[in-house]
């Protein structure tokens, strides 16, 4: 029996002054408009230090730092390789971090999985917490149109023939558009969805549970009712990577799922619990996570620094 | 025993039904030919069943599947030699089709993989069937024979052969696992290294064939492969779909469902050639099917009749004649009084609203700023202005009042002497109120235009527009059985959320379902967006067209009543602006009229299009079609190429100028103000 919440977390100063125990000899964060992204980057003690650039921040080249990684027109796998690829060290010997607060979600989830490919044991990940965001639930993350709905790559499932219960488990943010995105690519399949709660800021489960609401639709019966809702905190990837599994297990339980799709839409500590558990439990099934790709994301969204997670993350076996 | 507030809408989608809710919800187009004639599952023929989201491809192609067969017949392979058919039911989402792209590799490896999982995947299904239906006794001897048939098919033999339908199974879902193994492993290796084992089509065919020959019980059977969601394949993908319906081979036949946007491509890999209607296929338009049948309402009715038997809110109506059921389905809803019959009652004044009349206002202050600017023909002085207003003044019916006062703005547009115009619409009106069948103006003017007039009346009161009644859902659907569905789910949420118990033994409100029917609209425009790149360009066309028809209802003399529709020559519009019309066809947020328009002026024929009902409620526009507004090509320009979107405002300014008092467009300097803005 798998018990992610074993799994090591602790807070880091949201103010910085941070031990030099926090010092690591490779620390990848993704660059954008947000203060609590570069104050992070400046505080972390790392021997070598890399800004990776998403192009779906459309950022203006004078706005990039200075020697900042943007491997051109790269899928997320090339991406993620080219970035490892120019590390200079030896990769699975070295202590690694990942900022993964601006990181793209899927990223997110394939950075863990190409780290453990290349031998690395466990990463620390961490994650700064907004204050709030710019406009409550009318905050704009993504960029219209979505470009795609897809696995991502590298966790794409073995799937069967028989479709008859099909289940997708969508992490719902507060993108509705995505949710709906995603609920229709698959519509074939049982909706179930994962709420953050506890959610970050007090306030941001009603903003979160209403913006989704509009996905109602799309959702169909009964997954759209918050009566048939699950949660998960927002930012314990962890604890989401268990509440997946209990949900899996119990539908499994109940009657054997066909396919399932998993599909983190909300906070990154989701996504990378999403992650873990699909590394730990799911590769090799009949089992996905896919994702809507928009055209772009903001490169602010979000106001202050509350907290800042440090997220231990190892591949755990059932032994 | 009737659950409390079981909604027996909540369900829109087949897609989340079992099996046995699309047995018990099926409802077969009334009088004419049903759906079985329209789709022929025993004809060779194969078909493209084409319709808009939410039309009722999944729910009819479902309905044939094997599982369906299996649910309709005690003894299923009795039932499968009196239908003369299995269906084979794949879904084209389940294949992850999105996955065979990219990843550092060529193009054309990609569609030979994709061909041989395909191939696989159709094989198991087929199988999976064969497994279910033929019992051991029926197979006796000849599992093996059919097993080393199929084996036959094969380019290279496997190791060991497999003796029964299970083992073979198992191999193709060995094949396909190494398959997937490979796909997904390219992502990260940038390598594809798959062996190959069947040619194309070989187990397509070749599978049914030899179960055919070796079987008498399925020997004449037509194995009937109903590929939905056909969207979900690329160009690529749907290339071989269209090669193995172009090379298709007995007793194998297709019907293949697609939404409206979902067809990339009528090529094949056979010599490139391409699939012609007619010839290697048929087309299903299912929703303009619907839309232009003269069933269709009566379909409607029994659609929601079966649901609210289902859920135990009617008994069982199924022997009921359609008028008996209609006036049952009719009683469910208040309605609000005609204007005409009930103008008392139509107009009840929010609370605080002063008694004047909005519209006489206006009338009296354009009047007097044509006095000062001399474009009020034979109105000379103050006098004269309270003379006209006085003549066109019927105290007691708001609506007549209107009637007579667009006919004074019909006048007024001719130049004609406002004076004399008023005094004769005086006489015309005092004729119709006497004899309201007498053949006058008035009439006239309330049979064309009373829908707008009294959409003007509710507006200049502030008061929400009414689209309310179960025809008028039904006529709101527009061939999309779905989005019916969807109104009516709403509106069993608004009234049990406004304490009310719909669809028991009182009717629900009319503030319930003008509450859920704005829902549902704006569920539908948002839920209507265009994938892609163009999504947003298309959105804003159609909000443009909208804001252009709202202005135009809502002007003093409206060019044309119950607008929703324009005519353009198509030739002679930008290719951006088809291109963006052709994407809102193909989601449906435009329709197409058959047989277009004639153009007063050149007898040229122009294509016609209608916005969708559905969406009209968001701004305020009528549901039912009656006028066309002839658009020029620089005006359609303006709305949909982005390019020429900048000519926008000037043009609906000007158009709407023709439409407004005091100039009537006469004075290019006289700009109208512009009243309306987006609905949302």
């Amino acid at each position: 029996m798998i018990d992610y919440t074993i799994l090591y977390r602790s807070t880091l100063s949201a103010t910085g002054g941070w031990s030099t125990t926090e010092t690591w000899d490779l620390f990848i964060s993704a660059f954008n408009e947000s203060e609590r992204v570069k104050s992070v980057f400046d505080w972390a003690h790392a021997t070598t230090k890399s800004w990776i650039i998403h192009p779906e921040y459309g950022l203006p080249t004078e706005k990039m730092p200075d020697g900042a990684l943007q491997p051109p027109n790269a899928d997320e796998a090339e991406f993620i390789a080219a970035v490892l690829d120019a590390y200079q060290g030896e990769l699975a010997t070295s202590s690694v971090c990942l900022d993964i607060t601006g990181m793209m979600r899927p990223h997110v989830m394939l950075f863990a999985l190409m780290l453990f490919d290349r031998g690395v044991k466990k990463f620390d990940a961490l994650y700064s917490e907004p204050i709030r965001y710019q406009e409550q639930e009318k905050t704009q993350f993504s960029i219209l149109p979505i470009v795609n709905v897809r696995p991502v790559l590298g966790f794409e499932g073995t799937h069967v023939t028989d479709t008859a219960n099909d289940l997708l488990v969508i992490g719902s943010g507060y993108d509705d558009a995505l949710i709906a995105r995603v609920a229709e690519h698959k519509r074939s399949a049982r909706k179930l969805q994962v709420f953050g709660l506890p959610s970050l800021r007090p306030d941001m489960y009603q903003q979160n549970v209403l913006q989704a609401s509009r996905a109602a639709e799309s959702i169909g019966t009964p997954g759209a009712s918050v009566l048939h809702s699950r949660f998960a905190p927002a930012n314990d990837p962890f604890v989401t990577a268990s509440v997946l599994k209990s949900i899996v297990d119990a539908e499994n339980e109940r009657k054997r799922l066909s396919n399932l799709y998993l599909c983190p839409l909300a906070t990154k500590p989701q996504a990378l619990g999403f992650a873990l558990y699909y590394l730990t439990e799911l590769q090799g099934t009949a089992s996905s996570i896919v994702f809507p790709f928009a055209k772009g994301y903001s490169t602010e969204t979000s106001k202050g620094v509350s907290r800042i997670w440090k997220y231990t993350v190892e591949r755990l076996s059932s032994a | 025993m009737i659950q409390e507030a079981l909604n027996p809408f909540d369900v829109t989608k087949a897609v989340d039904f079992d099996d046995q809710q699309i047995s018990d919800y099926w409802v077969d187009l009334p009088g004419g030919p049903g759906f079985r004639d329209l789709v022929k599952p025993t004809s060779p023929m194969p078909m493209l069943v084409l319709g808009g989201k939410g039309s009722g491809k999944t729910h009819l192609l479902r309905f044939f599947s094997y599982p369906l067969q299996k649910l309709r017949h005690s003894d299923p392979i009795a039932g499968i030699r009196d239908e003369g058919y299995v269906g084979v039911y794949l879904r084209c989402g389940g294949l992850n089709a999105s996955r065979f792209c990219g990843k550092g590799q060529r193009q054309d490896a990609w569609a030979t993989l994709f061909q041989q999982y395909m191939d696989i995947w159709l094989a198991q299904l087929f199988l999976g069937i064969a497994s279910d239906v033929l019992k051991p006794d029926m197979l006796a001897a000849k599992e093996v024979l059919l097993c080393k048939s199929i084996v036959d098919l094969f380019d290279i033999a496997p190791p060991n052969p497999p003796q029964t339908l299970s083992e073979l199974s198992s191999l193709f879902r060995d094949w396909q696992r190494s398959l997937d193994v490979a796909i997904n492993n390219a992502a990260i290796t940038r390598r594809l290294d798959t062996p190959i084992h069947i040619s194309p089509g070989r187990l397509v065919f070749g599978i049914p064939q030899v179960f055919a020959r070796t079987l008498e019980s399925l020997d004449g059977i037509q194995i009937l492969y109903l590929i939905d969601e056909l969207e979900n394949l690329d160009e690529h993908q749907q290339r071989y779909v269209n090669t193995l319906i172009r090379e298709k081979e007995a007793p194998c036949s297709f019907k293949v469902g697609a939404r409206l946007y979902g067809i990339r491509t009528y090529e094949t890999y056979s010599a490139g050639e391409v699939n012609r209607e007619g010839s290697e296929y048929e087309k299903l338009p299912l929703d303009d099917h619907l839309r232009a049948n003269k069933s269709y309402g009566e379909f409607a009715l029994r659609l929601c009749a079966r649901r609210l038997i289902e859920a135990n809110y009617l008994r069982d109506t199924s022997e009921s004649s359609t008028a008996a059921l209609r006036k049952t389905m009719k009683r469910f809803f208040e309605e609000p009084d005609d204007p005409l019959a009930a103008p008392d009652r139509f107009l009840i004044r929010p609370p605080g609203q002063s008694k004047g009349r909005p519209y006489f206002l206006r009338l009296e202050a354009q009047l007097r700023e044509g006095l000062a600017s001399g474009d009020a023909p034979g109105v000379r002085t103050e006098a004269d202005v309270k003379s006209i207003l006085d003549a066109l003044k019927v105290t007691e019916s708001p609506i007549v009042e209107k009637a007579n006062i667009l006919l004074l703005y019909k006048g007024w547009s001719r130049h004609k002497d406002l004076l004399r115009e008023a005094q004769a619409i005086h006489e015309s009106c005092a004729l119709y109120r006497r004899k309201p069948k007498s053949n006058t103006k008035v009439k006239k003017v309330l049979s064309h235009f009373g829908a707008d007039l009294a959409a003007q009346l509710l507006f200049d009161y502030g008061m929400k527009q009414q689209y309310v009644g179960f025809d008028t859902f039904v006529e709101m659907s527009k061939g999309l059985p779905r989005n019916l569905l969807v109104v009516l789910k709403h509106i069993f949420q608004w009234a049990v959320f406004n304490g009310e118990r719909p669809f028991r033994e009182t009717a629900v409100t009319v503030a319930s379902q003008q509450q859920a029917v704005n829902e549902a609209s704006r569920w539908f425009f948002r839920d209507a967006e265009v994938l892609g790149e163009d999504g947003p360009s298309v959105q804003t066309a159609i909000r443009r067209l909208a804001d252009l028809f709202r202005e135009v209802r809502f002007s003093d003399k409206p060019a044309e009543c119950s607008l929703s529709t324009f005519a353009v020559n198509f030739e002679e519009i930008t290719p951006r602006s088809r291109e963006l019309i052709r994407l809102a066809e193909q989601w449906s947020l435009l329709f197409r009229i058959a047989g277009g328009q004639r153009d007063r002026n050149s007898s040229r024929l122009n294509s016609r299009f209608q916005l969708n009902s559905m969406i009209c409620p968001m701004w305020d526009l009528p549901i039912y079609r009656r006028g066309t507004l002839g658009l020029t090509a620089s005006e359609v320009n303006a709305i949909f190429d982005p390019d020429c979107a900048g000519e926008y405002d000037r043009l609906r300014r000007t158009r709407i100028a023709r439409m407004t008092a005091p100039g009537f467009g006469h004075q290019s300097s006289r700009q109208p103000s512009t009243l309306f803005h987006l609905a949302q």
